[in-house]
This record gives structure tokens, C-alpha cells and sequence, in this order.
């Protein structure tokens, strides 16, 4: 076979840009901060910490390692990358999850990204200006969302329409290519992020007493509601959980994302400093920016009760419920939501770019298509399969993929990395592929964490299999599952749409699954035809 | 905000600027600017030249189905 050119990093900064901006996401901005003032506030930052140190970091090293390994035998995403290691006709299979998981992610990411767009133009033209009550801005998100009636939209139709705008930003994106693509809008997005956060917290934090009535509701006290400890929690293992899970999900390993982007790597071109760059920046924007913004702007107009309550209720309505009501009382309120929802929109295009790109590394490296004629097949596909997400959202559709694509099959391909890299790379191995063209030396016996790692992931995922998958997977088929001593169920009404999307998923591994299969038989043919 | 949530802000914050820090003033001091991949990658697949360190490299996948 004529030798064939692979895409490359234009500066050194582009991929640990493009791996941060990867990672950054709504998650930093959303979940951890509902994360840490549920689980015991300050006290959430020791399991937080230990959790980044023992499972984050270690499995950003791998991932960085086996995706420039791979990409050494011209392999860009996970088939492909776990063939070259493992060597066995199974990993290439096993390797499909590394489609699997960003491919259903990005149908409905990209959706919910949509909506950080259409927010930050309706904060600029004060669409919800008259909104003071988060129930009235949860019957305008449900009306936007065309699930509810009553708020300011009739259909569906401005929502599809943002949603179309996102999903061409993303695909011009990916249709441009590596540098000139991905790398400059990262390079681009990611300092425009970094100081849009940073005029946001100076923003909250010169809010002083917003109410001369309520002098409890200062900005100390809501710095206090934040970060005060209550060590008590450290004996919960569900804050342990959460902080272990938080961690996972934000570095957004177990992707295959950050493979690809290693990928392009020379053979030589150091990951041991990159990937801990990244790792650093991604913390950067999650405990700094993240950390600083919505619960403590949250506290000051809505009190210790009503702060904890949005919380609760979860990431989205923390962010396009709580926040747009929150933004509304302080003075130039319109220009400090556009920031707001246009940083969210930020974070979430550098996040969805990157699911794309294993997809389009696939078609490229395994069956030697140009990144043109790969963006626009997967183009055409994800569009038509985004909208099972958006007129399914009342459904639970988006839920459904999340549970699938976003929680099980992300946490399962992140274990099998691991546990293929112990098997089949090895720790001194592993270890020293870490360190070829390092220009950072991490001491020696900080190779052994990878073990822990595995152990702790293992842990993890049994959890979370027993007491959130299992009921998960159970409920539309008619069983409400309880985990506990003995387990018991109960009947629950049978849900013929969510089996129908979980039928539908099952088809797209197939699919996947028959493409590596093709990859490989097009490739020992060619083999044989040249021998 | 009492004592201990300053504490525990003030390390946490510092943990992570310390750690940004000390990797963006290695990133910014090493001496390569631009990284670039092969021109040409060879997929006949073959450990390819010049890789300096080949102990325990496993031999190349071998396409098998």
C-alpha cells in the first residue's frame, strides 16, 4: 500500500487545548457545584482530590499513551488502537465501544448544546426578562423544549431551528480538518472561556448583599454554603461515589476522544506533561470557575433552601432554570446571561467536536476515506438520529441514550482500557511509553497507581451496575428494582418507547460491529492480494 | 464562611493553580514549539524507523479477522 499522510497537530498547545476543551464541558459548570454542596461542601474536595489523583489522572495517562501508540501504526480511534496493542482478533471488537460511546453522546449533546446558544440570544434580546420564578422559567424551557404548553414558544420550532445552526457549526468543524478545524476553535474558544468565567465570578463576587433585608444572603455567606466542611459525609460511601464519578465523567475519559487526539502524535512527541496539562486545565475551569458561579449566585437570591433544592433537581435545571431567574435580578442581567449561556455553548462545542472526530478517524485510517467525504457521512447520519432525541425528549429518549452512550458503555470502555493496558502493555511497559520523548519525569513508583486504578474503577462500576443500572435497565420493561437486603420489586407500567430506542441502540453496535468486522476483512485482503 | 471553608477553598484553589502553573512553565520552556506527525506513515505495518525504543514493542497487529 502507497503510504498515506495522517493529519497532524499544528502547535503543541492545539492538542492540549483541543484534550481540555474536550473535557470542559456543561459538567464543570453544572454538576460539580451541585455535586459539592450536596455531598458535605468543602469536605466533597478530599474524595474529590483523591479521586482525581488515583483514577483521573492515571487514566488520562493511559488514554494519551495507547491513543499515540496506536496512531504510530496509523490506528485513530479505539478498534483499531486496541488491535495494535492486544493483538487478538476479540479487541478490535471490544474496541467498537470507542465508536459506540461518542457517537450516542453526541445525538443528543449536541442538542442540549443548542440550547445554550438559544439561551444566550434570549438573554441578549430579553426574551425571559420578565421571569422572577423558576417555575415560570420551567414552563418557558418546557415550551422551547416543545414538551409543554403555556410559556412564550407554540412549537418546537425556534428550538429545531438553534439546534440546525449547532449541528452545522459542528460539522464545519469537523469538515475543515485537524488544525485548521478543531485546533483553531479550541485555541480560540478555550482563552475566551477562561475570561468570560473569570468577568462572571468577579461579577458574583462583587454582588455583596444583593437584598439590604436579607443580610444573611451575602456573598460570604454563599461562598460559606459552598465551601464550609461537614466532615460527617466522609463516612457516606455515596459521597465517595459521587466524587469518584464526578472526576470520571469530566476528564471525558472512557471516550476514545482523547485516544484520537494522541493519536496524531509523533512517536516521540511527549504525553507524560500534555496529558497532565489537559487534566490541570479541565480542574482549572471545574473547581475555580465552575466552582465560584452558580451556587454561590444561586444562594444569594434564592437562600440556602432554594439553592439546595435547584440543586437537587439536577444538572439542567440547575443551569436553564435556576441561572436564567438568578441572572435576571442583578443589574445588567442580559449581558451577564449572554456570557453565561454563550461560555456554556463554548464548552459544549469544544466537547462535541471531539466526539465526532473517533468516528471520523475510523472511516479514514480503517477504510481509507478522505476527512471530507467521512464528515459528511457521519454528518448525514447523526442528523438523522438527533431527532429521536429531540421529538423524543418527553419521552425519555434523551435519558435513554444518556443511560447508554453517557453512564454504562463510557464506564465499561474506560475499564476495558485499563484493564487491556495492565494485561496487554504492562506496567513497566506501559510506564515507559508513558515516558518515551517525556519532558516531565513523574517519579518512579507513581507507576503502580494504575493497579488502583483498576481496583477502584472495578469498585465503582460494580456499584453503580447493582444499585443505578440494574433499576435502570429494569424499569421500562415493568420492574421497579430496589437494591438492598433481600432485593425486592414491584410492578411499574411497561415503556414501549424506551425499549424501542434501547432496540434501536442495539442495532447501531450491530452496525458497528459489522463495520470493524469489514474494516478488517478489506485489510487482510489487501494483504493478501499484495503478498 | 468559617475558617475551615477558607481552608479548604484557599488549598484547593492553590492545588490547582500550583499544578497548572508548574505544567504551562514546563510546556512554555521546553525548547520544541511545533510538534508534527510523520509525513508518511507506512500501514504495511512495521515498527517504523528511528523508534528508539523497542524493547518489549509488540510485533505490528497482522490484520487478523
Amino acid at each position: 500500500m502507497a503510504p498515506r499522510q495522517r493529519e497532524n497537530w499544528g502547535t503543541r498547545l492545539g492538542i492540549i487545548f483541543a484534550v481540555a476543551g474536550s473535557a470542559v464541558g456543561l459538567g464543570n459548570f453544572l454538576r460539580f457545584p451541585g455535586q459539592v454542596c450536596q455531598n458535605g461542601g468543602g469536605a466533597f474536595m478530599i474524595p474529590y482530590f483523591i479521586s482525581f489523583l488515583l483514577l483521573g489522572i492515571p487514566l488520562c495517562w493511559i488514554e494519551w499513551t495507547m491513543g499515540r501508540y496506536g496512531g504510530r501504526y496509523a490506528h485513530g480511534s479505539l478498534p483499531g488502537i486496541f488491535d495494535a496493542v492486544v493483538q487478538r482478533p476479540w479487541a478490535k471488537y471490544a474496541g467498537v465501544l470507542g465508536l459506540f460511546v461518542p457517537l450516542v453522546i453526541f445525538f443528543y449533546y449536541t442538542y442540549v448544546e443548542s440550547w445554550c446558544l438559544a439561551y444566550s440570544v434570549f438573554s441578549l434580546l430579553g426574551s425571559y426578562a420578565q421571569i422572577d420564578k423558576p417555575e415560570q422559567m420551567q414552563a418557558f424551557l418546557s415550551a422551547f423544549q416543545g414538551i409543554g404548553s403555556g410559556g412564550k414558544f407554540t412549537s418546537i420550532g425556534v428550538a429545531y431551528g438553534f439546534f440546525l445552526l449547532t449541528f452545522v457549526a459542528n460539522m464545519v468543524v469537523i469538515y475543515v480538518g485537524l488544525a485548521r478545524g478543531i485546533e483553531l476553535l479550541c485555541k480560540i474558544a478555550i482563552p475566551v472561556l477562561l475570561v468570560a468565567g473569570i468577568v462572571l465570578l468577579l461579577r458574583i463576587l462583587t454582588l455583596g448583599t444583593p437584598d439590604p433585608n436579607r443580610i444573611d444572603m451575602n456573598i460570604t455567606h454563599a461562598y460559606g454554603f459552598m465551601w464550609n466542611p461537614n466532615f460527617s459525609v466522609l463516612t457516606q460511601p455515596k459521597v465517595w461515589l459521587a466524587a469518584a464519578g464526578q472526576v470520571f465523567f469530566t476528564l471525558s475519559v472512557g471516550l476514545g476522544a482523547i485516544m484520537t487526539y494522541a493519536s496524531y502524535l509523533r512517536a516521540n512527541d511527549d504525553v507524560a506533561l500534555s496529558s497532565t496539562t489537559a487534566a490541570g486545565m479541565n480542574e482549572l475551569f471545574e473547581v475555580i470557575i465552575g466552582g465560584s458561579i452558580v451556587i454561590p449566585a444561586a444562594y444569594l437570591f434564592l437562600g440556602p433552601e432554594g439553592t439546595l433544592e435547584a440543586a437537587r433537581r439536577g444538572t439542567f435545571d440547575l443551569g436553564f432554570v435556576t441561572m436564567p431567574v438568578v441572572l435576571n435580578k442583578i443589574p445588567f442581567g442580559e449581558i451577564f446571561g449572554f456570557y453565561w449561556f454563550f461560555l456554556l455553548f463554548l464548552a459544549g462545542i469544544t466537547s462535541s467536536i471531539s466526539l465526532l472526530q473517533p468516528l471520523v478517524s475510523f472511516l479514514e485510517d480503517e477504510f481509507g476515506w478522505d476527512r471530507h467525504k467521512a464528515a459528511i457521512a457521519i454528518g448525514i447520519f447523526c442528523f438523522v438520529i438527533s431527532h429521536a432525541c429531540i421529538f423524543g425528549l418527553g419521552a425519555g429518549v434523551l435519558d435513554e441514550f444518556d443511560f447508554w452512550g453517557g453512564q454504562l458503555a463510557i464506564s465499561i470502555c474506560a475499564l476495558l482500557e485499563v484493564l487491556i493496558f495492565l494485561r496487554y502493555m504492562g506496567i513497566e511497559r506501559g510506564w515507559r511509553e508513558l515516558h518515551r520523548g517525556a519532558d516531565v519525569q513523574w517519579p518512579a513508583w507513581l507507576r503502580y497507581v494504575f493497579v488502583i486504578t483498576a481496583v477502584y474503577l472495578g469498585a465503582i462500576i460494580m456499584y453503580w451496575a447493582a444499585f443505578e443500572w440494574l433499576p435502570w435497565i429494569m424499569k421500562p420493561f415493568g420492574y421497579l428494582v430496589t437494591m438492598g437486603l433481600p432485593p425486592h420489586w414491584r410492578a411499574a407500567p411497561v415503556q414501549p418507547a424506551i425499549l424501542w430506542t434501547r432496540a434501536g441502540l442495539l442495532l447501531m453496535l450491530l452496525v458497528l460491529l459489522a463495520l470493524v468486522r469489514l474494516a478488517w476483512w478489506r485489510r487482510a485482503r489487501r494483504a493478501g492480494g499484495a503478498a | 464562611m468559617t475558617a475551615a471553608g477558607w481552608i479548604f477553598l484557599v488549598v484547593s484553589w492553590g492545588a490547582i493553580l500550583a499544578l497548572c502553573g508548574f505544567c504551562f512553565w514546563k510546556v512554555m520552556t521546553t525548547t520544541r514549539e511545533n510538534i508534527h506527525a510523520p509525513l508518511d506513515i507506512d500501514t504495511d505495518e512495521h515498527e517504523p524507523q528511528g523508534d528508539a525504543d523497542t524493547r518489549g514493542t509488540p510485533a505490528p497487529p497482522q490484520g487478523a479477522a
